[in-house]
């Protein structure tokens, strides 16, 4: 007589075929699946890089005494919204266009035409608040303008919620394929034992008795297909960083590769397998 | 044991049991006879919870079968067993799996079930047909696995429905006295049959049903 692991091994492999199927249907869709949530980090660790980058540049009327400057300055540091916060007087800020424009050029104006201003590099968490901080800036009676990079801000925004909403359905789609094979191939199984499980229910089996075989078919179904995927990424990643690809394509050493998924992965199956196999065996009657 | 209190059962509206009360003591062998259609095999099947009665109240031991839970039944199947006409063996396991399953069932260990395997094989004359397959036992062979399988767990009660309905006349008497030895060791043995010849010239109490009512 088989124990349950025994028993469920047993099914599979009597119907090797559909087995087979189900298991490469699964690991395909959770390859799909990893491949999106993979470019998903990437995206926002791009993303955040990005944004940290992100600077409010604050133009200081020209009668403000310094002192006032580092007063706003400390009120600046206060809110907690920026990383760090510099002030660039006009004196240095004419010296530096100087390496840029020709210095006969600024003679020619006759005066410094530059303002002082207060670089501030805002924090990535504070980044969907951007426009809000400077609005807030300008109501300050130092303040002659803001500068901030709205149009680079909002189309990283508005990308960022496209890839994730996209990333999201997808992830909710395949995640349901993967549920509906594992659904459908349980349930075959357990209808071709349909005899089986009568004599078994009329000798005083109980149902967790019955489920046992089935629920281990369907966490192996989901173990397997999830194990494929994560052995499928781990090949791709390896072939992506090896000499030749870095060659052809060097922006690939800057994707980052959560090695987590190696086991979360295969625990997301397994549980799925459990799930759905619990589902497609609904309840037990013996009535 | 078992006890029938006013039962009622309906098909589709149509009686198939009418008021049918009765009791079955302990360590009884008691045969239920009637014409085809006449209810025994729904008053089997309601002893063993595979229908419920719309009427009435059935006791089996402490089971009250009116208002058994779904999650009783596997424990009131382990009390009560069952003997099918066309023995409901797993025709792909030997005659040791199978009759070892019920022990399986119940989480036993594999050295006990061997033992007890073995032992109740050798009182039914079967311990040499131990490794074959069932499919290719005849049908007083599959019988006595039947039987087998439904005493190993030492239930209180055994209910046969027509347990000699495909044998010859010499196979049904060695089943009948497989009944009368298991019948002897203190269990309730049930038995539903139309054939009188079973019953006739015995000292065992008859229960006789005609159109879904007690006539005797």
């Amino acid at each position: 007589m088989k124990s349950p692991l025994q028993s469920a091994i047993k099914n599979l492999w009597l119907s090797k075929w559909s087995t087979l199927m189900a298991i490469v249907s699964i690991g395909v869709c959770f390859f799909i699946v990893t491949a999106v949530l993979i470019g998903l980090y990437n995206l926002d660790i791009f993303s955040k890089k990005l944004s940290s980058k992100a600077t409010i540049v604050i133009y200081i009327k020209n009668e403000i005494p310094e002192t006032e400057i580092y007063q706003f300055i400390n009120k600046l540091k206060e809110t907690g919204f920026f990383t760090k916060i510099q002030y660039i007087s006009k004196e240095d800020a004419l010296k530096e266009m100087q390496n840029i424009i020709e210095p006969s050029m600024i003679e020619l104006i006759g005066y410094n035409p530059l303002s002082n201003t207060v670089e501030a590099f805002i924090k990535d968490e504070k980044i969907e608040k951007i426009e809000e901080i400077t609005q807030n800036i300008k109501k300050s009676d130092l303040v002659e303008d803001v500068y901030y990079p709205s149009k680079i801000i909002y189309a990283l925004k508005t990308l960022k919620i496209t890839l994730w909403n996209l990333g999201i359905i997808i992830f909710c789609f395949l995640s349901l394929a993967i549920l509906f094979i594992i659904y459908a191939t349980v349930k075959n199984h357990y209808w071709k034992k349909t005899e089986e499980i009568e004599i078994l229910k009329l000798l005083g089996a109980t149902p967790s008795y019955i489920r046992y075989p089935f629920i281990t078919e369907g966490g192996i179904l989901g173990l397997l297909g999830s194990l494929l995927a994560t052995v499928s990424i781990v090949i791709i990643y390896f072939f992506l960083h090896s000499k030749n690809v870095i060659e052809f394509l060097p922006a690939i050493t800057q994707l980052v590769f959560p090695f987590e998924i190696l086991y979360i992965l295969p625990c997301i199956g397994l549980l799925l397998g459990v799930a759905s196999s619990f589902v497609a065996l609904g309840k037990i009657k013996y009535q | 044991m078992i006890s029938f209190l006013g039962v009622y059962k309906y098909y589709d509206s149509t009686p198939v049991l009418q008021n049918i009360s009765f009791k079955i003591e302990k360590g009884e062998l008691i045969f239920i006879t009637g014409p085809s259609g006449a209810g025994k095999t729904t008053l089997l099947r309601l002893i063993f919870g595979s229908e419920r009665p719309d009427e009435g109240e059935i006791r089996v031991g402490d089971f009250e079968l009116s208002k058994i839970r779904q999650s009783e039944i596997p424990y009131l199947r382990r009390f009560v067993t069952f003997v099918f006409q066309d023995f409901r063996l797993r025709q792909d396991l030997t005659v040791y799996e199978n009759v070892a399953l019920p022990l399986f069932i119940l989480g036993q260990k594999e050295k006990d079930i061997k033992q007890k395997v073995y032992d109740t094989l050798k009182n039914i004359g079967l311990r040499h047909r131990a490794d074959s397959l069932v499919r290719t036992l005849s049908g007083g062979e599959q019988q006595r696995v039947a039987i087998a399988r439904a005493v190993i767990t030492n239930p209180r009660i055994i209910l046969a429905d027509e347990p000699t309905g495909n044998l010859d006349p010499d196979t049904s008497k060695e089943v009948m006295t497989l009944f009368r030895n298991v019948n002897a060791m203190g269990c309730t043995v049930v038995i539903a049959t139309h054939n009188p010849e079973l019953f006739q010239n015995t000292p065992y109490r008859v229960i006789l049903l005609k159109e879904g009512k007690i006539l005797q």
